[in-house]
């Protein structure tokens, strides 16, 4: 999603909190994550 | 007292401040290359993460992120995305690395090559060419603190003996204290630069526009192409996806990166550090406002001046003593990754070079001692290269990163697929830096912008790989 998407959503509309869409973009999948990491990690964790 | 003094001397004490805390925070201890090396493989998750922001945020992650969105635009996206991209790769690929090092007792990153190719001549060239890769990324940094201090003198002093100054104080400094002090001196450094960034990401754009949202709307108005990858221009897209990826793949490759995976006490500690450090690349997304604002605020900046253009703006608008504290926090944001450079590439050396190929200091104490040696000397050497040549700098941040991501094949392979032999990856590793050399010094390619380092880590796996299947052919 951070990388080869990146070229589809090379845009600015929609905004997002008045960033342009693509670096609201980046910086939704950079907020998730960890989100991911974590869940992967809780899974990890119980076996 | 000047403007420039007030703010020089704020800066001369928040670094003297830090080594002074680092120096008292770690207290007294033993000696032992591993104490001193990777600080007794005993660092828990915060200090780990502390250490670890520490060393991958630097003055150019800083002033350079603010300089290419200033500079470049859309570009500099990709300095968000590419260390997300890394922590997620070293979620998978650490602990294994971490494992390996605590089960036989590895020190440096070319260690690992020597104990799962069983070559010390592999582990001595992987040395060397760490060695060689490191010292421009250790020059990059004093560029990064000219940059400070220039600005925070008010132009009005040659920065360069400040500059040389500083950094000698550092290299006795990692001296003393090794990979601990360094992970002290952190914990300052992470704080004053989380502050630095709050005020020129948040309070900048507030300030001069009112929010950073109505930042955005003035920029999309005097310069509509500047938020998007332009395919025509020297950064389309397919240059964003190949860069990301090779400076993924590279981020853990670094000789000091794995004294710093090296030092956690336990592969978990790795893991929560993955999940937790791509938090802290949004704050880079605050040095992309602050790059922003500066180009509405002090536009006309050409090529390398770009970096200074945040810099600039805190210096016409803020008082000296804001511009010291600022200035203070990138010094230390140039100075702390320096030092866990300078004792990634001097372990590796005094271990791998000195150590094991010529049989000089092979006792414990006699080792800790030739490292720290090699620690100034390197020092030494890295700021005579930054006298003599100091234009080509951003090339050389480049090739550093298309060097070191060549070791990749080599390390990820080491661990996943036990029939590649030490032979193929030498072979790889080879054929990766000629082809990054070729094309970095030789005519220029129009490969339509995807990354050289990248290209050429395709050639190093396709050769890897094909080495390995044909002897295996070979011994059936």
């Amino acid at each position: 999603m951070l990388t080869v998407a990146v070229p589809f959503v090379n845009r600015l509309e929609p905004r997002i909190f008045g960033l342009p869409f693509i670096l609201a973009w980046i910086a939704f999948w950079v907020f998730v994550s960890p989100l991911f990491l974590y869940t992967i990690y809780r899974i990890d964790a119980r076996r | 007292m000047s403007p420039a003094a007030v703010a020089l001397s704020i800066v001369a004490a928040t670094v003297v401040g830090t080594i002074v805390f680092a120096l008292i925070g770690m207290g007294r201890l033993p000696s032992t290359p591993a104490q001193y090396i990777v600080g007794g493989r005993s660092f828990g998750a915060l200090f780990l993460w502390i250490l670890l922001a520490g060393e991958i945020y630097t003055s150019f992650t800083f002033l350079g992120a603010a300089g290419w969105a200033y500079g470049k635009g859309a570009p500099a996206f990709y300095i968000l995305a590419y260390g997300t991209v890394a922590y997620i790769i070293s979620y998978f690929l650490l602990p294994p690395i971490w494992r390996l090092g605590k089960e036989r007792g590895l020190l440096t990153s070319a260690d690992f090559f020597v104990d799962r190719y069983g070559s010390r001549w592999l582990g001595g060239a992987i040395a060397i060419v760490q060695f060689l890769l490191i010292v421009p990324y250790v020059t990059l940094q004093l560029t990064g603190m000219q940059i400070l201090l220039t600005l925070a003198g008010y132009g009005r002093y040659n920065a360069t003996v400040a500059v040389g100054i500083a950094f000698l104080i550092m290299a006795f400094f990692v001296f003393t204290a090794g990979l601990r002090g360094t992970a002290w001196a952190s914990v300052i450094k992470d704080a004053l630069v989380l502050g630095a960034v709050i005020f020129a990401g948040i309070f900048l754009p507030i300030h001069f526009f009112g929010s950073p949202a109505a930042l955005f709307d003035r920029l999309l108005v005097a310069h509509p192409s500047w938020l998007t990858l332009q395919s025509a221009g020297d950064y389309p897209p397919i240059w964003y996806v190949s860069t990301v990826l090779l400076t993924a793949v590279g981020f853990y490759m670094g000789p000091h990166s794995f004294a710093a995976v090296y030092s956690a006490n336990s592969a978990d500690t790795l893991r929560r550090n993955a999940i937790f450090l791509p938090l802290y690349q949004l704050v880079l997304m605050l040095m992309f406002f602050a790059g922003f604002t500066a180009l509405l605020i002090v536009p006309g900046l050409r090529g390398a001046d770009a970096d200074q253009s945040f810099m600039l703006v805190v210096q016409h608008f803020y008082a000296p003593w804001v511009l010291g504290l600022v200035a203070g926090a990138g010094a230390l944001a140039a100075l702390v990754p320096a030092s866990g450079q300078l004792l990634g590439a001097a372990s590796v050396l005094s271990k791998n070079v000195l150590g094991d190929l010529f049989n000089i200091a092979t006792t414990d104490r006699a080792r800790t001692a030739a490292t720290r040696l090699l620690v100034v000397v390197i020092a030494i050497l890295a700021l005579g290269l930054w006298l003599s040549a100091r234009t080509t700098l951003v090339d050389l941040l480049l090739l550093y990163y298309n060097g070191i991501t060549q070791m990749a094949p080599g390390v990820v392979f080491g661990l996943v697929w036990p029939r590649v032999r030490g032979v193929a990856v030498a072979a790889g590793i080879a054929a990766g830096l000629i082809v990054v050399a070729i094309l970095h010094y030789g005519p220029a390619l129009n490969a339509h912008g995807l990354n050289i380092g990248f290209f050429a880590l395709g050639i190093n796996l396709v050769i890897c790989v094909g080495i390995t299947l044909l002897t295996k052919q070979k011994a059936r």
